[in-house]
């Protein structure tokens, strides 16, 4: 049986979140009064945003994604490249990318399983060396987005689901298998593994590590190197 | 047992005041009963007046080698490796003296034209040091110069910068930092708090790899160790001295080492370091307004202000020169602040282990090491023969929490809730998953970006107990506060100190002999023939 790697992508191997690219596209929208909608929208609609979070990743998923309706299949292909570039890369941690390089060296079967969309989430994978990718995509009509996504909506239990299916798929023993995820959202993914690890972790997902002996992995400036409290002696 | 009384070796009788027993963060005070021999730690010695003088005086006149100033020439490259936090214990005062000494050592190099040169923190397999605790150790100004381009840890698992240097005749690979054996002169700025540091494990240990260290970080080299504060009859110094003479056929080593006193608490605590005995109303008065305070103070609050304590230790040497030669006067120093003539040895050894040890500085004490510290440590303070007789039983105080640090001892929670629930024998535990450990992807991760210890450094610190298992035929973990812990540690345990000694009486006889060492401040039993 073959061992996996999984990991979770918003937080856990780049510091961002599902609103960076969405902020992006909307600043990049066609037409000043068009840019000015979508960002006063998302700016108005942020507390909703954040208390449907807090209820429910996959709700909150659902919702945010809403507001990619009527933006261009064309549109959000074209501005992908510079929206790699100048958002996406720079957020990516430089210990994400060793730390997937040495899973694969030691023969692990990579794969990010992400609430991200996929046209994200397939860059990052391939800028960090990633097999295999878990995504939500964008219900698309005559090349337009509708604002739905694919179901069902990748968050919590059903990316548990998905890497059960891909365990079966691939031969994986999930009991050696190691996964990493930054939310307490992701706890049904990192109960699933044998080896789970947490990065930069939410207060909840802190405590279920320290209570469940899971290694916590701090990434970029709020890596334990910059924020480890440290006595100070006299 | 011998039962002559001098002011470190003390036997209690009916009239004797409670014994403070270090205890986690705080501390038991129990009657002990009576007949039990008490050790206390021999008074600290005088510390140097004017340190800094020493340390030039060193330099200039080292041991067995040319004077440092003599040994430099502008564009020369040089490496000055530096003991980590793991020394001295608890973390001493400002200034540390790696500061002081790298202080003096940068001056003559600056002095005579040398810019080529780097620090390196010879961490071996102990978890990277944070940017503050560089910086408290070796001060503001160098810490400004030189971080973090010339003032690093050094990284076990960076292949590009670790050497080959040969094999000793043990077959022992000899690998260290290619940065320090590139360079034209290497020194290290050692502390010596216990005998069984310096000399060659300075270099041929902080500055080597897993592959190296595991020579000698083995159960057969350390099974052969007694003990390990007595180098001459440790194997693990011998592996070390073997590889030390591979080191300096290819570099040119510099070494300078320190002693310290004993001198571990501040005035207001010095009751702690006492013979209970001599108390004075005040120093009881003391007793009892600390021991109120910790068990009135929140847990966490105790933890951050015992990670705030700092020892006031003094510097009581200071030798340069050739490793051998420096090493031998450090050594002499050391045991002359520690060493304490016991005679005999006594059924039952009863040590407390406190909120601290090597590995634990800003951490969890977990189940791991306070094993280490209670059989690999405490076990091992002596020379000559171990306080307790073979097959005998020691007694360990520490309330022994299920508690780990996921950031600092990620593979120390593997192996204590996996590893060691299959199996507690080492060469069992070394066979099947020590390499496992070592290699896995996620902890070499975390040792090299993060601040972890090394997968392989909770296997060491089991190996580094067996000494003390093979000699001993009960551990009892008395105050433990779950008893699946010791149970996983192969342990016994009981609700208090009492029902401890109660439990090896019952097993040993209702006169068994007690020994009580009363540690910290350290010290090392001499131990002869009644």
């Amino acid at each position: 049986m073959k061992k996996a790697s999984f990991y979770d992508l918003d937080g856990t191997l780049a510091s961002m979140n599902i609103l960076h690219p969405y902020l992006f596209y909307a600043a990049n929208a066609q037409g000043i009064f068009e840019r000015a909608r979508r960002l006063v929208t998302l700016a108005a609609a942020t507390p909703l945003y954040w208390a449907t979070d807090k209820w429910s990743r996959r709700a909150f998923n659902d919702l945010f994604y809403a507001s990619y309706a009527g933006l261009s299949e064309d549109r959000i292909a074209v501005l992908g490249e510079e929206l790699f570039e100048e958002v996406l890369r720079p957020r990516v941690f430089p210990e994400a990318r060793e730390l997937v390089e040495r899973h694969s060296k030691a023969g692990y079967v990579t794969a990010m399983v992400t609430g991200t969309l996929d046209f994200i989430a397939d860059r990052l994978a391939a800028h960090l060396g990633i097999e295999h990718v878990a995504a939500n995509r964008l219900v698309f009509r005559n090349g337009v987005a509708t604002g739905r996504v694919v179901r069902p909506v990748l968050a919590g239990a059903t990316k548990a689901d998905w890497i059960r299916r891909f365990a079966r798929e691939h031969e994986i023993d999930l009991e050696g298998s190691v996964a990493f995820a930054d939310s307490s959202a992701d706890l049904p993914i990192l109960c699933l593994v044998g080896r789970p690890h947490v990065v930069n972790p939410d207060a909840r997902l802190r405590q279920a590590a320290k209570e469940n002996g899971w290694p916590v992995l701090c990434f970029g400036a709020s890596g334990n190197g910059a924020s480890r409290r440290i006595a100070l002696r006299r | 047992m011998a039962r002559e009384q001098t002011p470190e070796v003390v036997f209690l009788d009916s009239k004797s005041a409670p014994r403070l027993i270090p205890f986690g963060n705080g501390f038991l005070r129990e009657r002990l009963p009576v007949g039990t021999r008490v050790i206390y730690a021999p008074p600290p010695l005088e510390a140097l007046a004017d340190p800094d003088a020493a340390i030039r005086q060193a330099l200039v006149r080292p041991l067995d080698a040319d004077p440092l100033h003599a040994q430099l020439r502008p564009g020369m490259k040089v490496t000055i490796a530096i003991d980590d936090i793991s020394l001295p214990l608890p973390p001493m005062r400002r200034p540390d003296i790696r500061e002081r000494v790298l202080r003096i050592v940068l001056q003559f190099l600056a002095d005579y034209g040398v810019d080529d040169v780097h620090l390196i923190i010879a961490v071996c397999l102990h978890r990277r040091m944070t940017e503050p605790e560089i910086r408290r150790m070796v001060g503001d100004d160098i810490f400004k110069e030189f971080y973090p381009d010339r003032l690093y840890n050094f990284d076990a698992e960076d292949e590009e910068e670790i050497v080959t240097l040969g094999y000793t005749d043990h077959d022992e690979e000899v690998a260290i930092s290619r940065r320090a054996a590139e360079s034209d002169l290497l020194i290290y700025v050692n502390i010596n708090l216990v005998p069984m540091d310096g000399g060659h494990k300075s270099v041929a240990v902080g500055l080597a790899p897993y592959r190296s260290v595991r020579h000698h970080h083995n159960p057969e080299t350390l099974l052969k160790c007694h003990s390990y504060m007595d180098p001459q009859n440790s194997a693990l110094h011998r592996s070390c001295d073997r590889m030390g003479a591979i080191v300096q056929e290819h570099a040119n080593v510099f070494a300078i080492e320190t002693t310290i006193n004993n001198q571990m608490y501040p005035a207001e605590l010095d009751f702690l370091a006492k013979n209970e005995d001599e108390f004075t109303e005040l120093d009881d008065l003391k007793v009892r307004g600390f021991l109120w305070l910790l068990d009135k103070t929140p847990p966490s609050l105790v933890t951050e202000t015992l990670r705030r304590f700092a020892s006031p230790y003094g510097m009581t040497s200071v030798f340069a020169g050739k490793t051998d030669s420096v090493h031998a006067r450090a050594l002499e120093m050391g045991f002359r602040q520690y060493a304490v003539p016991v005679e005999g040895q006594s059924d039952i050894l009863l040590v407390g282990v406190p909120f601290i040890c090597p590995y634990n500085v800003n951490s969890v004490m977990n189940p791991v090491l306070v094993q280490v510290t209670g059989l690999g440590y405490l076990f091992n303070m002596y020379r000559g023969k171990p306080l307790v007789r073979p097959g005998g039983t020691i007694i360990i105080c520490h309330p022994l929490p299920d508690d780990f640090d996921p950031e600092s001892h990620p593979s120390y929670i593997e192996f204590f809730k996996r590893c060691l629930t299959e199996t507690r024998s080492s060469f069992e535990l070394s066979k099947r998953f020590e390499e496992q450990l070592a290699t896995d992807p996620t902890y070499i991760q975390m040792y090299r970006r993060g601040h972890a210890y090394h997968g392989a450094h909770p296997f060491y610190m089991w190996y580094w107990g067996d000494p003390g298992r093979a000699h001993l035929g009960r551990v009892i973990a008395a105050g433990a506060e779950d008893p699946a812990v010791a149970s996983t540690l192969g342990w016994e345990s009981a609700p208090s100190v009492a029902e401890a000694i109660a439990m090896a009486r019952s097993d040993l006889g209702p006169s068994a002999s007690i020994t009580y060492l009363h540690l910290p401040p350290i010290m090392i039993a001499d131990v002869t023939a009644p």
